[in-house]
């Protein structure tokens, strides 16, 4: 790289003032230029970006596998399905309070519904993710109070 | 500043752009390093017509731009048309072809 850089330095030298071709300036050469010399290639580009244009919008164009569903249909489909409510909503809890907790149902036990299919439910007992790693957090069945246990004992 | 600084540079973009496409796996990346050699391309046009003192290289420099536009709308279609049946920008997944 130097060397080719000194080579060059050597063999090149300063560039020559630009007169000649930037006579008026240098918009006016490049038109001069574009629409005398280069006027077939500027049109073949023309055509090449059209033709750019149209390709990308037939390689990114879908079409629909089904027809769009009305709303007669998504009515009956809501019918069909059994509950006419909307999904419940997650749970909320003393320590946390995010989309993918599940909510409890009076029984006790969880509902998957009130969880988005895009994620994975988590157990709304599960302790949450900002303890530090050596210690987690736990309810103790007597008190019903939180309280730290290194966890890497409790697996062993 | 001479113009061999500016071919230097376009030397060092191109070398930039060409491993970047060998080493880069995502589709989206090398296509940016396609990019960058064909701008390291039009740099030493650029240097090259100021070297000569006339304007043909800035011209053919603008024809780059338009190809690699060409270039690079096309391609961002074939990429969304793979990634669509292969769920993968990955450009090692697309080895349909390979055998």
């Amino acid at each position: 790289m130097l060397l080719a850089l000194t080579i060059g330095h050597a063999a090149i030298g300063p560039a020559p003032p630009q007169t000649a071709a930037n006579s008026v300036n240098n918009l006016t050469g490049l038109a001069q230029l574009i629409f005398t010399t280069y006027v077939f290639p500027f049109e073949v580009t023309g055509a090449l970006l059209i033709t750019a244009a149209v390709g990308a919008m037939v390689l990114a164009h879908r079409e629909r596998a089904t027809p769009r569903p009305t709303q007669r249909e998504l009515a009956a489909r809501r019918l069909a399905s059994g509950h006419l409510a909307p999904d419940p909503s997650p749970g909320v809890y003393a320590l946390h309070d995010s989309a993918d907790r599940p909510a409890l149902l009076p029984d006790g036990s969880t509902s998957e519904l009130s969880v988005s299919t895009a994620l994975s439910p988590r157990d709304p007992n599960q302790t949450p993710r900002f303890v530090p790693p050596e210690e987690t957090l736990q309810i103790t069945a007597e008190s019903g109070e939180w309280e730290i246990t290194p966890s890497g004992r409790a697996d062993e | 500043m001479s113009p061999v600084h500016y071919i230097a540079l376009s030397v060092i973009l191109f070398v930039i752009g060409g491993v970047g496409v060998l080493v880069r796996r995502n589709a989206i990346v090398v296509f940016m390093c396609i990019e960058l050699m064909l701008n390291a391309c039009n740099l030493a046009f650029v240097a090259f017509a100021r070297l000569h003192g006339n304007l043909d290289g800035q011209v053919i420099a603008f024809f780059v731009m338009v190809v690699a536009a060409a270039e690079v709308v096309v391609g961002l279609a074939i990429l969304m048309a793979i990634y669509r049946a292969r769920r993968s920008a990955s450009v090692d997944d697309a080895n349909l072809l390979k055998y």
